[in-house]
């Protein structure tokens, strides 16, 4: 990835620029900011697929931070760190 | 009071205000198993830890039923009350759940199978008594242990095999009962019976293994309701088992063996009432 031109900052521009994600169970509770903790208010089929979203939202998370814990140390040549040679 | 529940919503509030704060209100809300944590193993009511493994369950392979139930957790439902409420969704999804103990070893299937040698059989089903002694076989020379011979299976599945090529609905519908009494329906809940079906390992509740149960439970049941109407049809014909037992003779007198050659005959029942009618007359 960096040998074709992506540089850390590249990629930190290129993640900041990604699109907010929308769940539909955020809406939901904006949408009920007086209903209490949890909303009770709420049509049941909007429940469900906000139930199957929010699952399928943390498995991809939880995927996403699986793979990023086996990646493998990649060596910031550039960067000094000074408190290092202290 | 009142401050307090007004407290109650300016906190949430300011909670739905901060996208961080709403995206973790909104899992303890909709998702509050999201990380398997040990601590959320332990439930009211839920000793052996029955609910809590079914709620695991049902979040991966039923979310608005796993709701349905978390709802109803909030709300102080007692375990019965819950065990009753899933074992009822999963149903209407096509799974005959009855208890909620049964979910964590795997998918229920109905075990319909027919077990001949055993003469409890003969006692929960009487009405095929008649059909047996077609084939010769009934449980009374021997009422601990029921002897079928191997030609029997034979003749059944000859005869089976040919019966549901029959443009009569009535000898398809026989057909399936045959296939049924000898567990020859190629569908393991109408071929076979608790104590097998208690050997195999049973499917998972992952989405594909769901829609495989769902699809052999429905063929299950189509096949069961041509049992109940080929036995009821016979019941109402009873010169049906003149024309089976004559048919079977046939296959008996050759061994069963597949290759020969069979000349069956399988009369309009109506036809044969009829004739019979007449010659009284």
């Amino acid at each position: 990835m960096f040998d074709a031109g992506m540089t850390a900052e590249t990629l930190r521009d290129c993640l900041l620029n990604l699109p907010p994600l929308e769940l539909l169970g955020m809406k939901l509770l904006q949408d009920s900011p007086h209903a209490g903790f949890f909303p009770s208010d709420v049509p049941r089929e909007s429940l469900k697929a906000a139930v199957v979203e929010v699952i399928e939202y943390g498995d991809r998370c939880q995927a996403a931070a699986r793979r990023l814990s086996d990646l493998t140390p990649i060596p910031l040549r550039k960067v000094e760190l000074w408190e290092f040679a202290l | 009071m009142t401050d307090f529940f007004t407290l109650k919503n300016v906190l949430a509030a300011a909670i739905n205000a901060d996208p961080v704060l709403r995206l973790a209100h909104l899992t303890a809300w909709l998702d509050p198993l999201w990380s398997d944590d040990e601590d959320d193993w332990v439930m009211p009511q839920d000793d052996d830890g029955t609910l809590a493994i079914a709620l695991r369950i049902l979040r991966r392979a039923f979310p608005d039923i796993y709701f349905e139930a978390l709802l109803a957790i909030r709300s102080g439902a007692t375990y019965q009350r819950l065990d009753h409420l899933i074992c009822d969704a999963v149903q209407l999804q096509g799974i005959p759940l009855e208890n909620l103990e049964w979910l964590p070893f795997g998918i229920p299937l109905p075990a319909y199978g027919a077990s001949l040698e055993d003469p409890d059989f003969y006692e929960t089903h009487p009405d095929t008594i008649p059909v047996l002694a077609c084939f010769g076989i009934s449980p009374d020379p021997n009422p601990y242990n029921v002897d079928i011979p191997d030609v029997a299976y034979k003749a059944a599945a000859i005869i089976a095999d040919n019966l549901v090529k029959q443009q009569n609905e009535g000898w398809r519908q026989v057909a399936w009962l045959l296939r049924f009494l000898f567990s020859l329906s190629g569908n393991s809940s109408v071929d076979w019976d608790y104590e097998m079906m208690a050997e195999v390992q049973p499917l998972s509740w992952e989405a594909e293994d769901i829609e495989f149960a769902r699809d052999i439970i429905e063929e299950a049941d189509g096949i069961m309701a041509d049992v109940a109407a080929a036995l009821q049809w016979i019941s109402q014909h009873p010169a049906v088992l003149d024309s089976l037992t004559h048919n079977i003779r046939k296959v008996y007198q050759k061994k069963g063996k597949e290759n020969a050659r069979y000349q069956f005959e399988w009369p309009c029942p109506a036809q044969h009432d009829e004739r019979a009618a007449q010659s009284v007359a």
